[in-house]
């Protein structure tokens, strides 16, 4: 995982849990310095985990996000979105984030994360695991819960 | 039964089915419904469900809205960041990186960096100038003042002293007096205080006799010159006296003059007695002698000093005596009848009993005198002394047969010096 890459996946992250370009910039800055420190310390032996395979990597970046997203929620300042067009995430064509919103307004928070993770950012269930510290299968189960109440938004959205 | 190949996305502790075929629930059915739509089932498991969802619409609903739910998903990760925002993203620091950065001063320029601390060290350096030191030297302990060891204060204000100090004082210079009267009667000086320089000669009884009379006097104007000669005449003299009313008498002068040199010195008392100075020039001068002496006895004159009336000099006579007041006229009436008489009143610190005068009378042999004169001025250094001398600021003539000069005077006689 480059760290390209990595920039890419945690600004998506934040900018679908934020939905706020400002607060969703000032994130990933963090989150990417988090990054950085904890793949150096990492790299300098500090850790018992190496940082080189994907898996550690990914379980880094769903634990450094999962941080920074609890400093940053209570930023939110409303329910609606401030992200625009100029902003530089670019959304495909013909979607509209109007279930995304309700999405993340109606479900529970700890499964509207893990599908963020496993769906958006395609993280593997063991990654996500491994950084949220829990097993696979309670990975796999929200991720099914959240994907049947966004199913429905988008249902009803048409 | 063989082993069948898990899928890549079952966990390997996912044990399939055994025995026959149970019926799903239909909540198991829903929490099996991400598997069954991910392929992570067995085949048991997948075809109980499918065998659920064949007999169940709403299992079959929430399939699809799981299914619609995954779909969203996809495109929301298709989501693409500009290649601006990705490269602000890797430029853009928090105000806590960019407030370390900063002070990381060593990523600075090297000229920004000296201008800095060259700014620093000056403004450190003004501060401890202009407001550091002088508190610094506030805190410190103020340097002990000047100690006074000694002072000395000079007396503007002359305190005189008083009746008892100058009483005390006028002993001591009177009973220096008379030494000095007595040693300096040879001189010619119209003063009422001789100077003297020999060393005084008197009994302890002249002496006392002679301070509780200058007890009752007072000073006249004198010169500071003559009474400081007295006072350092006094000084000098202690060392000098053997007896002890002598020393007694120095003691008591040097008291005094060391009170007059500390306080200020009062204004002398004007002297209350007087003496008569008679000078007269004659030729033939023993027979006159003789015949003056014989007048003043028969007027009732006695003499006043230890010498002889009529003492017979080398080049006068000489007559210290006192007789009484009433007979002034006669005795003047007579030594008239002799040849010019200058007559001079001078005050003297000796008061005579009341009734009585006291005269010095010089009778100059004129003969002798006008020898000298023709002879030369050889001799008329030591004459002018005896015959001229200033007066003093107090002496008054009386009378005169002739105007003379007022510097002519009669030498003064020692009382000392013995008449042949």
């Amino acid at each position: 995982m480059t760290e390209g890459f990595q920039r890419h996946q945690v600004a998506l992250f934040f900018y679908f849990a934020l939905q706020d370009e400002k607060l969703a910039t000032q994130a990933t800055v963090k989150a990417l310095q988090k990054i950085r420190k904890r793949f150096e310390s990492a790299e300098q032996g500090d850790t018992p985990k190496p940082a080189s395979t994907d898996l550690n990597q990914e379980a880094v970046l769903v634990a450094v996000t999962q941080k920074i997203w609890n400093n940053f929620r209570s930023s939110i300042r409303s329910t609606q979105s401030a992200v625009t067009i100029e902003g530089g995430w670019l959304v495909p064509e013909g979607v509209h984030l109007g279930p995304w919103r309700e999405f993340r307004k109606e479900s529970a928070e700890d499964e509207f994360l893990i599908l963020l993770w496993s769906k958006v950012l395609k993280f593997s269930d063991q990654g996500i695991a491994n950084g949220l510290n829990v097993s696979t299968g309670t990975v796999r189960y929200r991720v099914g819960s959240a994907l049947r109440v966004l199913g429905r938004m988008v249902k009803a959205n048409g | 039964m063989a082993k069948q190949e898990h899928s890549p996305h079952r966990p390997d502790d996912f044990e399939p089915l055994k025995g026959k075929k149970r019926t799903l629930s239909r909540f198991l059915a829903n929490e099996l419904l991400y598997d069954y739509a991910t392929d992570n089932l067995d085949e048991h498991r997948r075809s109980s469900v499918a065998e659920f969802l064949r007999l169940n619409s709403e299992t079959r609903e929430e399939l699809e809205s799981l299914k619609e739910g995954m779909a969203f998903c996809d495109q929301l990760a298709e989501t693409e960041i500009s290649s601006e925002l990705m490269y602000k993203l890797s430029q853009v620091r928090s105000w806590h990186s960019k407030a370390l950065r900063l002070v990381h001063w060593r990523n600075w320029p090297e000229v920004t960096k000296w201008t800095l601390e060259a700014l620093a060290i000056s403004t450190l350096v003004a501060f401890v100038a202009v407001i550091g030191w002088p508190k610094l030297t506030e805190m410190l302990p103020a340097p002990r003042p000047d100690m006074t060891l000694a002072q000395v204060e000079k007396e503007k204000d002359k305190v005189p002293l008083s009746p008892e100090e100058q009483m005390s004082s006028k002993e001591g210079s009177d009973s220096a007096a008379p030494n000095l009267f007595a040693a300096n009667e040879n001189q010619n000086s119209s003063t009422s205080e001789p100077k003297v320089e020999s060393k005084p000669k008197e009994s302890d009884e002249s002496v006392k006799k002679d301070a509780e009379a200058s007890a009752q006097k007072q000073a006249a104007k004198k010169a500071e010159p003559k009474k400081t000669t007295a006072i350092s005449i006094a000084k000098s003299d202690k060392p000098k006296v053997e007896s002890g009313a002598l020393a007694a008498a120095g003691d008591s002068a040097i008291e005094s003059a060391k009170l007059k040199s500390m306080k200020p010195k009062p204004a002398k008392p004007r002297l209350k007695g007087f003496v008569y100075r008679v000078y007269m020039d004659l030729g033939d001068l023993d027979y006159v002698t003789e015949q003056i002496r014989a007048e003043i006895q028969t007027l009732g004159g006695k003499k006043a000093g230890k010498v002889r009336l009529g003492w017979r000099k080398p080049k006068g006579s000489y007559f210290h005596f006192s007789m009484p007041e009433v007979n002034y006229d006669t005795l003047v009436d007579k030594l008239k009848a002799f040849g010019p008489v200058r007559i001079f009143k001078d005050p003297h610190w000796k008061v005579m009993p009341q009734g009585e005068i006291r005269f010095i009378l010089w009778v100059e042999d004129k003969d002798l005198k006008e020898a000298t004169q023709t002879s030369g001025g050889a001799a008329s250094a030591a004459d002018s002394r005896q015959s001229v001398s200033p007066l003093s600021p107090d002496a008054t003539e009386v009378t005169g047969g002739t105007e003379e000069s007022a510097g002519d005077s009669a030498p003064e006689v020692s009382e000392g010096e013995t008449t042949n």
